[in-house]
């Protein structure tokens, strides 16, 4: 895999507090490969989106709350990526523990800018902060931790501060919004872009919103 | 291949077809020669049009009765080429013309007599139907012969309507290229079905309470329930990741004279139409999910799945593709 290539490099998948709750999880697909992030009893992983079973993709939606668990056999995953529930185990597959852990889910990379997360396909390769450099990655952190707030969506005007990195484009108005657009990485539908719009957090709470892509 | 304690396969490389067979057009246009410009196909049943048309990965077949005489051609763009027809009963097969290879009695085997005994059944015909999937037709052959996705994909269709210990009923054969499974139903639905038959005078190949299944290669599988009827259905390749399954009810009455039965038969039939495509509809987003996933992990050395007790027949019908392509021409 080059350096190049959409599998290498980092993209921005959604905001820690997505993931906050049990079983929160967001997907997106980066080339062929579909990603899951995933709350699971309190750690957030991530892994190829993909059953080790029989290749069904396990979460459809691009984010929601449920168990990491196959919709097509019920196979269900553990933090590690380990199948732990397989039905009729003990009759159709007897697997114990070795031939699960050879089972286990492919990992995909996953790392926090602030509050921001991001994800990988390859799991290996410079850490995000070495690939977004070192000024840019404080700057990203700093203001998604002054902007904790959702608010209402928010279209940027002529003035606003640009950043663009990734496959991450934020805006920063002068009178403290930060609208956030995280296009869908190459491979992926429109349905896996986001765009979010934050306020700090001594500002008028508004109601939340998301707006699609 | 290796085998795990008693029951899973994980099977090697060489033993499975490669992922790529699932989404490429290379692998496409192979099983349009090898696979679908080869082997006996199934066609359908004739009704009183005496013209019978399929197409299976651009493939187009025309066939045509006249009084006992079947003949017909398929296109594949310019190129023309005379079919070889022949029938299991009511059923009727295809194939490009070619020296060699096996009668359809043959490929058949060895359910070419039950199917034509089942075929008996194939009476008053009720519309074809085709549903498209987003997916590459070998998903749907694999979901079809998956024997235990019932309680996950159709816990309120399939899963209820067999007994509830369907895993000590079920009975699945497998010779090589065609199987078949059966599976007891569950006394609430053989008692519907009864009541049916009290009333419809069903015409029954069998007195049994099953769902059965029976697979034929490539693309083939007759649906039958309590004896009685008789749905053939068809994985279409339509693009490497688009097929259509086509599917068609035989409702086979011994009384439909009066209006009042007629009504009653065209009721059921829609019922049982309709009730067919919600479990198809279950299916589809599964094997679309499949289609989605498989090339998520084709560049992982050695992820090949794992097969269970009753997941088998999937790897047989991935050996006799490979075979099937591997056929000299």
């Amino acid at each position: 895999m080059s350096n190049d290539a959409p599998e290498s490099r980092w993209f921005h998948l959604c905001m820690a507090d997505d993931l906050a709750s049990p079983n929160a999880f967001v997907t997106t697909r980066v080339g062929a490969v579909p990603l899951v992030a995933q709350n699971i009893k309190g750690r957030v992983v991530a892994f190829r989106n993909v059953c080790t079973h029989r290749f069904a993709v396990i979460h459809g939606e691009p984010s929601g709350c449920g168990p990491l668990r196959c919709p097509y056999h019920g196979w269900s995953f553990d933090a590690d990526g380990v199948p732990v529930g397989l039905p009729f185990n003990p009759t159709d597959f007897q697997l114990e523990a070795e031939g699960r852990r050879r089972l286990a889910l492919h990992p995909a990379s996953l790392a926090r800018c602030g509050r921001l997360v991001f994800v990988r396909v390859a799991s290996d390769g410079p850490s995000l902060e070495e690939e977004l450099g070192s000024g840019l990655f404080a700057r990203l952190a700093a203001l998604s931790d002054a902007f904790p707030r959702r608010g209402d969506a928010v279209e940027p005007e002529d003035g606003w501060e640009t950043i663009e990195t990734a496959n991450l484009r934020l805006h920063l108005a002068p009178n403290g919004a930060l609208l956030l657009h995280s296009a869908a990485p190459p491979g992926a539908d429109r349905r896996f872009s986001r765009t979010v719009t934050f306020h700090p957090a001594n500002a008028p709470i508004t109601t939340n919103a998301e707006l699609p892509a | 291949m290796s085998t795990h304690p008693v029951q899973s396969i994980v099977p090697e490389a060489g033993a499975f077809l490669p992922h790529s067979h699932f989404w490429t057009e290379e692998a496409f246009s192979q099983e349009r020669e090898q696979v679908f410009g080869r082997c006996w196909l199934y066609m359908g049943v004739f009704d009183d049009t005496n013209l019978l048309t399929a197409e299976m990965a651009g493939l187009r077949f025309e066939l045509h009765r006249r009084g006992e005489a079947m003949e017909g051609i398929c296109r594949d763009g310019e190129r023309v080429r005379p079919l070889q027809i022949d029938r299991c009963g009511a059923l009727v097969f295809a194939r490009v013309a070619r020296e060699g290879g096996p009668t359809l009695a043959e490929h058949l085997a060895p359910y070419g007599e039950r199917l034509a005994m089942m075929s008996a059944n194939c009476l008053n015909p009720q519309p074809p139907v085709g549903i498209a999937f987003q997916a590459n037709w070998k998903a749907l052959v694999e979901n079809t012969m998956d024997d235990f996705h019932g309680s996950t994909v159709h816990p309120d269709t399939i899963h209820p309507a067999v007994h509830p210990d369907w895993q000590s009923h079920l009975v699945t054969e497998r010779h090589g290229t065609n199987s078949d499974s059966r599976w007891l139903l569950a006394d609430g639905t053989a008692g519907w079905w009864a009541k049916l038959d009290a009333k419809l005078r069903m015409r029954r190949f069998a007195d049994e309470s099953f769902y059965r299944h029976t697979f034929i290669f490539p693309n083939f599988y007759l649906a039958t329930f309590y004896g009685a009827t008789v749905i053939p259905h068809r994985v279409d390749p339509v693009a490497p990741d688009a097929s259509v399954l086509r599917w068609q009810l035989f409702l086979p009455t011994t009384r439909l004279e009066t209006a009042r039965e007629q009504a009653f038969h065209r009721s059921t039939a829609a019922y049982l139409i309709e009730s067919a495509g919600t479990v198809i509809a279950e299916d589809r987003p599964v094997c679309e999910a499949v289609q989605q996933g498989r090339p998520g992990i084709a560049d992982l050395p050695g992820v090949t799945g794992i097969y269970g007790r009753r997941e088998r027949r999937i790897l047989d019908f991935h050996q006799a593709m490979l075979r099937q392509l591997g056929e000299a021409a």
